[in-house]
């Protein structure tokens, strides 16, 4: 039995020993070089200065740049926001098109339209229409009268970071509808009958049985999109390259790492968004309890 | 399970044997045919120009044949791939196609072959100055110019002739000029480049120099906070706020905005490159045959173009150094250049400006070579791209009305000693 047991145990490591050394390759390598990077100065335009060893002179510098924070606040700010956004609408949509009507496989199809493009792509048309000049926008909003000339959308910090919003909502709440329709959809229909039998109203049976059955898919489709929207990248760097005070980790590690090309703080704003991402996983997983396993 | 694996598994062997053969033919094909195959590396050329060259080389120089690398359009990409590859001394790059900010960068990298070798000073001498002074990186020259632009300032010709002005020269004619117009015809005064990037350095410069400032002097001191710079950053905030001059999204405009809002008439004025005038003859365009242009205008100092520059270079790395000059020279002579400029460049050679084929067919270019001629480069210092992000930043932040001209130069000027220090190199190197 024991020796039956052993090898089964060789066997199942044999088994699973591919895809451990692709996680290591491809996920655990690059992380811990980042780490490793992080404390040497490393400039690659700048071979004649050697690679130091700095410590943590990467990180002091970090943390006393008024950017970084500045950085970190916009990405906080536009991840609540928009996640929180995305959540609402995702959710009354997947309920809409949960119910059966004609059409609604083209509609549950067509809904998907956004979150297939390419966000570069999207932001490119993003920035045509919040264009001042000759963006859609403007001018709907002008033949109707609400407003009596062009408005800088995209240049002045009170409509920036809500450009970003709206075009990050429009792309991915698409992928919260699929997330939560596939949920809706093992919620027994025994439930709700149950609970009209009882005389519950549709607001009570929204938030008596639809709630808490969903609670475990809204999780991890929260912790999914959270992680996702803290690593925006595309929309900031195409709507306002970071200014109007919209620049976000992303942008600023970018910043750094390619265009100075200071890979040693680079690297370290790279372990920086690395914790603060496991720290917001923490929160979803063990606080919340989301369980990302099933 | 065993089925659904056995078709990838299949693909996979059939791409390892694919890519093997393929590997094999290509040596075979080489080692018979007896030529060398060099690397030009460029981003997208939707000119053709490229092609028609390459074919011209080939013609004459049947031992050469050329494989065009493509780049991405955005320099910033190209510059990160560059930077990638050649930081690995990736031998696969021979001749690079790179903008005027890079050379000093690459040299003092030690990426890049110096062509003086290949180049005596006299020939260097006949090409446009400004552009030769951009690629130099301590005494020695690391690219050849090949096309070259300056910044300059367009203006709608119908409207001046109307209003009885003639185009200003000072920033003082061009406040009354664009106010004017932007009164009487409900236009916008001036557009220009003022999103936070690279265009926006550009910009300033044009009016930092303009007013008899500059980022660093001969002496290696910071003078980016100098009374000069901060009135010249003090005017361009007043263009927006104050005079109220601009477009209100201005400072979210990048080059194509900028040329959009002016090619629709929604302008008097533009700050831009070259290549607008050929564009404003476009079938979309409502100025065509109304626009003008003149230099760069000044205040305290001289007219002074940002130059912008795309250069050969021969990659340290190269395999090929004599055969890649041999590509370089034919790229970079009269008649290529002619060829280039019939379909649209700005040459680099002073020569060409003066050839009867380009004055006959492409008269504006006298305009081109006066604002080329008086052009400068970007500080040249292995340190511009990091000290252009900062002046990106602050200028940015005075434009918007964040902080103060003052406050924000004076920012920068810490910002740069504290580069300086950080890569112990001496100011302004």
């Amino acid at each position: 039995m024991d020796k039956e047991a052993t090898r089964e145990a060789k066997t199942a490591y044999l088994l699973v020993a591919p895809s451990l050394i692709v996680i290591g390759v491809i996920a655990l390598f690059p992380i811990l070089r980042s780490l490793w990077m992080s404390f040497y100065a490393i400039d690659l335009t700048l071979p004649q200065l050697g690679r130091p060893f700095v410590g943590l002179a990467n990180y002091l510098e970090i943390f006393t740049d008024s950017r970084f924070w500045a950085a970190l606040w916009n990405t906080t700010y536009f991840t609540v926001i928009s996640v929180t956004l995305e959540l609402v609408l995702g959710l009354a949509i997947a309920m809409l098109v949960n119910r059966p009507f004609a059409g609604r496989g083209l509609l549950r199809a067509s809904v998907l339209i956004p979150w297939a493009i390419p966000t570069v792509v999207s932001a490119q048309m993003w920035r045509w229409i919040f264009n001042d000049k000759a963006g859609i926008l403007g001018s709907l909003l002008q033949n109707f009268k609400i407003l009596s000339e062009p408005y800088p959308w995209l240049a002045s910090v009170e409509t920036a970071r809500l450009c970003i919003i709206a075009a990050d909502v429009w792309k991915t709440t698409p992928f919260m509808v699929l997330l939560l329709l596939a949920g809706l959809q093992t919620i027994s229909p025994e439930y709700y009958e149950a609970a009209m039998v009882d005389g519950a109203t549709p607001f009570r049976r929204f938030l008596h049985v639809t709630l808490p059955l969903l609670k475990p898919i809204i999780l991890v489709a929260l912790l999914f999109r959270t992680l996702d929207a803290f690593r925006i990248f595309d929309l900031v760097y195409v709507l306002t390259g970071g200014a109007f005070k919209t620049e976000t980790l992303s942008v600023l590690t970018s910043d750094v790492t390619f265009k100075c090309s200071d890979y040693g703080q680079g690297s370290a704003l790279a372990v920086v968004m690395f914790c603060c991402i496991m720290v917001i996983s923490f929160i979803f997983i063990k606080v919340l309890g989301a369980k990302v396993e099933e | 399970m065993k089925k659904k694996r056995t078709p990838g598994f299949v693909f996979i062997v059939l791409l390892v044997l694919g890519t093997l053969s393929g590997i094999r033919g290509e040596k075979l094909l080489a080692s018979s045919a007896r030529h060398i195959t060099l690397t030009f590396s460029a981003g997208h050329d939707p000119s053709g120009i490229h092609e028609a060259l390459i074919r011209r080389f080939e013609e004459t120089h049947p031992d050469i044949k050329i494989r065009v690398l493509e780049l991405p359009n955005s320099t910033d990409g190209q510059h990160e791939r560059y930077v990638t590859a050649l930081a690995a001394e990736d031998s696969s790059l021979d001749v690079i196609a790179a903008d005027i900010i890079w050379p000093p960068e690459f040299a003092s990298a030690g990426w890049l072959l110096p062509l003086d070798p290949f180049l005596p000073p006299s020939e260097q001498k006949k090409f446009i100055d400004g552009a030769t002074q951009g690629v130099r990186y301590k005494g020695k020259l690391y690219a050849v110019p090949w096309f070259c632009n300056a910044g300059l300032l367009f203006y709608r010709k119908d409207l001046l002739e109307k209003e009885g002005l003639s185009p200003p020269r000072t920033w003082d004619d061009l406040l009354k000029a664009a106010g004017l117009l932007q009164r009487k015809y409900k236009i916008d005064g001036l557009v220009f480049q003022a999103a936070r990037y690279e265009g926006l350095v550009c910009d300033f410069l044009e009016y930092l120099w303009g007013n008899g400032g500059d980022v660093f002097d001969k002496d290696g001191n910071i003078t980016i906070d100098r009374p000069e710079a901060i009135e010249a950053l003090q005017f361009l905030t007043d263009l927006i706020h104050k005079h109220r001059l601009t477009a209100r999204a201005v400072t979210s405009y990048q080059e194509q905005e900028s040329f959009i809002a002016f090619t629709q008439g929604h302008a008097a004025f533009l700050r831009s490159w070259p290549y607008v005038y050929m564009l404003s003859f476009g079938k979309d365009s409502r100025v065509a045959g109304k626009v003008g242009m003149v230099p760069m205008v000044y205040n305290k100092g001289k007219s002074a173009g940002t130059l912008g520059a795309w250069n050969l270079a021969i990659s340290r790395f190269s395999k090929h150094p004599k055969e890649s000059w041999e590509f370089i020279r034919f790229l970079s002579s009269h008649e290529s250049q002619v060829l280039a400029t019939l379909k649209g460049r700005t040459p680099s050679l002073k020569s060409v400006y003066g050839d009867p084929r380009i004055k006959k067919e492409a008269p504006y270019l006298s305009v081109f070579y006066r604002t080329l001629a008086a052009g400068k480069p970007r500080p040249v210092t292995p340190l511009y791209p990091k000290i252009s992000i900062i002046l990106q930043i602050q200028v940015h932040r005075a434009i918007t009305r964040e902080i103060s001209p003052e406050a924000a130069l004076k920012e920068a000027a810490r910002k740069i000693r504290n580069l300086y220090n950080k890569y112990k190199l001496p100011v302004g190197t």
